[in-house]
């Protein structure tokens, strides 16, 4: 499950001016670690997921996700903007960092996906989503999150 | 005040994300408020940490925070808020105000029975001890008594089972001054204190069984009738008779003395429950006893004739029981019975339940030791740890891989338990323990040849699930897995 919890898996300071750009350096990442093949299929699944409901939560923070057969394995690909984009959240707030989870489809790597609701679940922790926004290095925000999912406090 | 307790169940249409979110949030919110909650997921790996019928009878309220169906129905008549998982990640302390308000709604057309203050008076001290009528009876609840019975029992049966057979290392009459050349007092002492837990056995069986029936007040009259069957000789089928007659007898007695004036109440509890349902059902139970111990002696004999007679038939009935539904019923039904007779000194039967017990798991183990390639990584992995499930006498390891296919595996592993036991009994192997796999091992008779007979049936079994595995593998190469799942985004 290293691979999970990579820096590799963080972008801080990217770019973007839209939610459909933050979708296409998601999937772009994605591609680059190998979690996938097909950028498109991924764009797809986080566009479709966000039709469902938006997935922009409190304070800045939006954790995008899609499950799809053209992802490999699960993982977490972490994306802090510049500049925060318009996105429909539970705050009204717009948002500045996308904590995207990718998921396969069908029933693999049950232990991996337990590990992405503990992120998920780390969200919801007091001050974690705060810290995540000031985190100066990739390493930092692995740091932080991995502190809490495996102690599970 | 009491303190108040919240029930909740969360979900949501992807299942890993947002209903942990809303679950976290739900519980740091009541950690504020000083409330107590407990909260269900239902999650893209299963439901979780599930709501028990009696924690939502006891809940003071429910928050349903979920998109998907969390089956509400089992919370009618309780106040209960209801609404979409993210109102449960951004508003959860107003979800629990409306619950400590009691400005929820209650679900459904009835509404939750009042709770009078002066009926529920405090008789704690004598604990739970009104008995009540259940609605509906159902064959289910018969199957849910019983059970609850042999897991109190089991842990009698093993450690009571593993000591009287370590004292057997010292020689069969180790424990009988009477024969000094092997008198050992050690050994004893642990045949004395095995055989005090072995004698436990049918009065807890009868006891606990009670116990999931009627409650406390069954508790007491299902032990002493348990007790007066065990020593009349009825064996563990006596156990079960006694446990169900305490159980619903004192269900019937609760509901005759319910006329009593309420002045009575305390009264009823410390003194009229025990007194005269101890008095009715022993009385009951001391005159059954000799019938009782004919048909178990009798059953005895039957068993133990068709074990001589006819081993391979039983041991195919055994193994094919054993595997059907690992764990389940038909499973349990051949298991309970084995452990049973280990109380009547039967270690044969035991010996080949435990055998077909261990087959299946290990059965995975080696299809996938055998042919590598016809398991992906993953369930390869799963497979090897089965080794040591299997072991240890944990059939459950194999539950994943015949629910994948269960009708090319079940049968399967039933060919196998069935190998594994019929060799075991005519290798005349006795384990006299009801459970730990292959660490009882010093104390089975035969242990050599009860190893060699459940790696055969594993072995074999292994070959044909491996080779029908890689079968399936080379012709329907790279089929993409379940289209049903079309909803890309569960």
């Amino acid at each position: 499950m290293s691979n999970i919890l990579a820096p590799e898996n963080v972008t801080l300071n990217a770019s973007a001016a839209s939610r459909a750009e933050v979708f296409s350096l998601i999937a772009a990442k994605a591609v680059e670690l190998g979690i996938t093949a097909d950028e498109a299929t991924v764009v797809a699944g986080l566009e479709s997921r966000e039709q469902q409901g938006t997935t922009g939560l409190m304070d800045g923070i939006a954790i995008p996700h899609a499950k799809s057969a053209g992802i490999d394995s699960p993982a977490l690909v972490i994306v802090r903007l510049r500049d925060s984009v318009e996105w429909e959240s539970l705050d009204g707030q717009p948002i500045k960092m996308a904590i995207s989870l990718l998921i396969p489809e069908g029933e693999a790597g049950t232990t991996h996906l337990s590990l992405l609701s503990q992120v998920a679940r780390t969200l919801m922790k007091p001050g974690v989503r705060a810290e995540l926004l000031a985190a100066g290095s990739p390493e930092a925000v692995i740091d932080l999150l991995s502190e809490h999912v495996l102690t599970g406090s | 005040m009491a303190p108040i307790h919240i029930v909740a169940a969360t979900g949501c249409p992807t299942g890993i994300a947002h209903t942990f979110m809303a679950q976290e949030a739900l519980q740091q919110a009541a950690e504020r408020l000083g409330v107590s909650i407990k909260v269900e997921t239902h999650g893209q790996v299963g439901i979780e940490n599930a709501l028990t019928a009696e924690e939502i009878a006891a809940a003071d309220g429910v928050i349903i925070a979920a998109d998907k169906d969390v089956n509400a129905a089992r919370f009618d008549g309780k106040r209960v808020v209801d609404v979409g998982v993210k109102a449960g990640i951004s508003r959860p302390d107003a979800l629990i105000q409306e619950i400590i308000d009691g400005t929820a709604p209650v679900r459904g057309k009835r509404p939750a029975a009042p709770v009078d203050a002066a009926e529920t008076e405090d008789h704690s001290f004598f604990g739970d001890t009104t008995v009540q009528i259940g609605a509906g009876f159902q064959i289910r609840d018969l199957y849910k008594h019983l059970m609850n019975g042999v897991s109190y029992m089991l842990p009698f049966v093993v450690g009571g089972g593993v000591l009287v057979a370590l004292s057997f290392l010292w020689g069969i009459y180790s424990a009988d001054p009477e024969h000094p050349e092997q008198y050992n007092e050690f050994a004893a002492m642990l045949n004395t204190i095995g055989g005090t837990a072995m004698g436990l056995m049918v009065p807890v069986l009868s006891a606990f069984i009670a116990d999931s029936i009627g409650k406390r007040p069954a508790l007491v009259v299902g032990l002493i009738t348990g007790l007066v069957a065990s020593n009349g000789g009825t064996g563990f089928l006596g156990g079960i008779i006694t446990g169900f007659l305490s159980g619903y007898g004192m269900l019937l007695l609760a509901k005759l003395l319910d006329r009593l004036p309420r002045a009575l109440g305390g009264l009823k509890a410390i003194f009229i429950f025990p007194v005269l349902g101890t008095f009715i059902f022993g009385s009951i139970t001391y005159l059954i006893a000799s019938p009782m111990k004919g048909i178990n002696a009798s059953l005895q004999d039957f068993l133990s004739g068709f074990q001589d007679s006819n081993p391979i038939l039983l041991g195919l009935i055994i193994g094919a029981m054993c595997a059907f539904d690992m764990g389940g019923p038909v499973n349990k039904a051949a298991y309970v019975t084995g452990v049973a007779l280990l109380g009547d000194g039967n270690f044969f039967f035991m010996a080949a339940v435990s055998a077909a017990c261990i087959t299946p798991p290990l059965v995975t183990g080696f299809a996938a030791l055998f042919f590598r390639k016809a398991f992906d990584p993953k369930t390869r992995d799963a497979a090897y740890v089965n080794f040591a499930l299997g072991a240890t006498h944990i059939t459950e390891g194999a539950i994943p891989f015949a629910a994948r296919n269960p009708l090319l595996v079940i049968p399967i592993l039933m060919v196998s338990s069935a190998v594994s036991a019929i060799l075991t009994f005519l290798f005349q192997v006795q384990v006299p323990a009801p459970h730990g796999g292959f660490l009882v091992l010093p104390v089975v008779t035969n242990g050599l040849q009860w190893v060699g007979a459940i790696l055969a049936g594993s072995i074999l079994g292994g070959l044909i699930y491996g080779y029908a595995m890689q079968r399936r593998t080379n012709t329907a190469q790279v089929k993409p897995s379940i289209e049903s799942e079309k909803e890309v985004l569960v």
